[in-house]
């Protein structure tokens, strides 16, 4: 992927919350907000708690509506606007083209941790055996010990399912990645990991979104600071 | 006898029944409803079979019943008696003498003719009944020919027992198309319904249903290509006759477990032994 | 994107009784391995629906058009029964909620997944019963249970068996409705990590109904939320779970207790 082709395009976008229960009242979160990120970039979105960091990021992966505006995906050289798509189209967006890592790590129950990091690689059709070991290197990597690979990561720690999290949020290589957090709740030296990571994965091209409130991983890792304000911002 | 019509049935009555048995013969296997009458015996005695002879029976027509293969048990002996009152007919216990012959649960031994006329009670006419119990649903099976949860059937018998254990009553597909119940006959009997000569009525009383195997129709036994369909062999030649390939019944001969098999067809039985055959237990009689 | 031809297209279809209406105006495609989820609370129409898009019950207008693999694109209600009884045992299945409903109590679990292979003409025991093995295995079934009938199987297992029986003449579509109800909570989770498995597997396309959301999470592609017989919100599961649009969604998701 060459650097400076743009991956990710938010245009005007625009988010209210309408709370129908509640008397139809209406929340605004963000408005007419245009964002532009090209392969190779980490972009950090900076702003105070509550400005809508999080909430631009489940909007840039189709998790939430936008109530105007479009957001494209450059999805193997052709431009899908998310807000349009159909959700077959989402799907198979976030499928190869955009990853994203939360701060809380959605386990099904029953299944096992080695099989929660595979699956988004068994989805492209890799075979198992090969995904099994791609798993494996990134687990280690992580120090979740081996000896939990086997377990449901339902019982884990905190930190544990973070790095499960980090682990299949990283195993395919997404052109595009929208992290949230990724570093929260992790120690010291498992957060110096996950910052390698990140940097590897822009180095190898990729478009990063990030959200990161740690400063010392914002400075590492961060090639431009997107501002973002409660209310009345824009780009 | 006085005041009945000929054959106990009113004449309206036989055209109706005759009618069915029309169409039946003209859907080999098909089961045609009809309006079963009241009889002067009891359900499960054999009312179906009686309307279809009363049906069909005329005056030159000689008469055999049989229960069992036997021609000398109550029910073979009383319904015998009640066409002998009602027509004047003859009777006959010979296979080969009868024009028409009513049956319970056997096929004779002696090969049937053409011209011959087969009567089967039957209890239960509908061979899907078992797994479905709505009407409605097992007439659409039949009209769309579905019929693959027979073998569901056959396949708990295999489960369970090694083989197919259904020994009587055994389904049989007629002319490639319906699914059919040939009553309780021994399955040892159903080799014989394959391209009878004789025309085959079936008569359901209680459950109101004639159906027909018409002269030369394809009836074939279900089975499984690896558990193909057999009929029953015995160790033991009848005691009596010493057939060597007849159905055989178990007589109980005394309280030390003192046992004999011997032919269920009794006409058959006899015949072979005024033919000379005799059996390790029977006696020389002396040819006709 | 280049798309291929939908599985199954419904186009304006409705159902009253009577005055009562069951469902109305609804119209969908649904696309080969995906999997839909109709969710809503008790009489929302999502049942009369299902039952339509089956055809276990004939809609009052609209077509459900399938595309069927030897003659194309079809609408079921124009087909002869005989050929929309072959296509449901076949290209089709149907998961129950109550597995009583939708197996053979009477027979053992073996005759009840070769069943539809007898009903296709399948004429050999041994075949038959190997690939009932191999769908007990599919299905976490002990192959030591072969020979047993599901009325000595626990809920979970029937259910398990039920979904053996439906998958073994490998349909391309399955109905499933509510196909964890009436189960405890742990054995809803192994249900529910087998149907995931097998649809990713077998690419199964699915139409699944369920009043419980986080079933619907975890299995379907794509929801569609039903009240009072219309469908109020449809889009990717989870931006209707957690961005829903519509009233009765917001306060759909916001009954859920969390545990």
């Amino acid at each position: 992927m060459n650097t400076n082709t743009p991956m990710i395009m938010a245009e005007g976008i625009t988010k209210n919350f309408v709370m129908h229960n509640q008397g139809g009242q209406k929340i605004p979160v963000f408005a007419d907000l245009n964002l532009c990120v090209n392969a190779g970039e980490c972009v950090v979105l900076h702003g105070p708690s509550g400005a809508g960091k999080s909430t631009l990021m489940r909007a840039l992966y189709g998790n939430y509506l936008v109530s105007e505006g479009a957001i494209r995906i450059n999805h193997q050289g052709e431009w899908i606007d998310i807000t349009q798509a159909e959700p077959q189209e989402i799907l198979a967006v976030r499928k190869y083209t955009l990853g994203y890592v939360s701060q809380f790590l959605r386990a099904i129950p029953r299944v096992s941790t080695l099989n929660i990091v595979s699956e988004p690689m068994l989805a492209l059709g890799e075979d198992e055996s090969k995904a099994h070991i791609r798993a494996g290197e990134l687990l280690t990597r992580l120090r979740v010990p081996e000896s939990l690979w086997t377990l449901a990561p339902a019982t884990f720690s905190g930190g544990e399912q973070q790095r499960v999290n980090i682990a299949r949020g990283f195993i395919v290589e997404y052109p595009v990645m929208l992290l949230d957090e990724p570093t929260a709740s992790l120690d010291a030296i498992n957060r110096q990991t996950v910052t390698d990571m990140i940097r590897e994965t822009t180095e190898r091209g990729a478009a990063i979104i990030g959200i990161f409130h740690d400063e010392d991983v914002r400075n590492q890792i961060g090639t431009r600071l997107f501002d973002i304000h409660p209310q009345e911002q824009a780009a | 006898m006085d005041g009945y019509n000929f054959a106990y049935l009113d004449e309206q009555t036989k055209r109706m029944i005759r009618r069915a048995i029309l169409k039946a013969v003209a859907i080999p296997g098909y089961q045609v409803p009809f309006g079963s009458r009241e009889m002067p015996l009891p359900y499960g005695w054999g009312t179906g079979g009686i309307q279809v002879t009363a049906g069909v029976i005329g005056q030159d027509d000689v008469l055999k019943v049989i229960d069992q293969g036997a021609d000398d048990t109550t029910n073979a002996v009383s319904i015998r008696r009640f066409f002998a009152r009602t027509t004047g007919v003859k009777t006959t216990e010979k296979t080969t003498e009868a024009t028409l012959i009513q049956t319970r649960h056997r096929i004779p031994e002696r090969p049937l003719s053409e011209g011959q006329i087969l009567v089967y009670q039957v209890p239960i006419p509908e061979p899907l009944r078992w797994l479905e119990p709505r009407e409605t649903e097992t007439r659409k099976m039949h009209a769309l020919q579905e019929y693959g949860i027979m073998h569901v059937k056959l396949y708990e018998d295999i489960a369970r027992f090694g083989r197919i254990a259904t020994s009587y009553d055994y389904p049989v597909v007629v002319n490639d198309r319906y699914l059919m119940k040939p009553s309780p006959i021994p399955k040892f009997d159903n080799p014989k319904m394959d391209n009878m000569p004789a025309l085959q009525l079936f008569g359901a009383g209680r459950e109101k249903r004639i159906y027909a195997i018409p002269p030369y129709t394809k009836v074939k036994s279900l089975d499984f290509d690896d558990h193909p369909f057999e009929i029953q062999q015995w160790d033991e030649n009848c005691a009596l006759c010493g057939s060597e390939n007849s159905y055989l019944d178990e007589v109980v001969m005394d309280d030390q477990g003192g046992r004999m098999f011997v032919c269920s067809d009794t006409d058959h039985c006899e015949s072979r032994q005024s033919d000379g055959h005799v059996g390790p237990m029977g006696t020389q009689q002396a040819a006709e | 994107m280049n798309r291929p031809t939908p599985l199954l297209s419904v186009q304006d279809l409705g159902k009253s009784y009577g005055p009562h209406l069951g469902c109305t105006d609804v119209s969908f495609d649904l696309w080969p391995g995906e999997v839909l989820g109709i969710v809503g609370e008790s009489g929302s129409g999502k049942t009369t629906l299902m039952n339509c898009l089956s055809a276990q019950i004939e809609p009052t207008c609209g077509k459900v058009i399938y595309d069927t693999r030897m003659d194309g694109a079809r609408d079921i209600f124009d087909m002869s029964e005989s050929e929309r009884r072959l296509l449901m045992r076949t290209d089709w299945g149907l998961v129950k909620q109550n597995p009583r409903d939708g197996l053979r109590l009477g027979v053992s679990a073996g005759a009840n997944v070769g069943e539809r292979l007898m009903a296709v003409g399948a004429r050999h025991y041994g075949d038959i019963r190997n690939v009932a093995n191999d769908w007990l295995k599919k299905v976490e079934i002990d192959v030591g249970r072969i020979d047993n009938p599901p009325s000595t199987f626990s809920g979970g297992m029937q259910q398990r068996l039920q979904i053996a029986r439906n998958l073994v003449t490998e349909p391309r579509l399955v109905f499933m409705d509510e196909p964890t109800g009436g189960l405890d909570v742990s054995v809803q989770a192994r249900l529910l990590d087998l149907l995931r498995g097998l649809v990713n597997r077998l690419g199964l396309s699915v139409v699944i109904v369920t009043h419980d959301l986080a079933v619907a999470r975890l299995l379907a592609h794509r929801l569609m939320v039903m009240k009072d017989g219309r469908v109020v919100e449809q889009g990717l599961t989870d931006q209707v779970l957690d961005d829903p649009q519509h009233a009765y969604t917001q306060l759909l998701v916001s009954s859920i207790l969390q545990p």
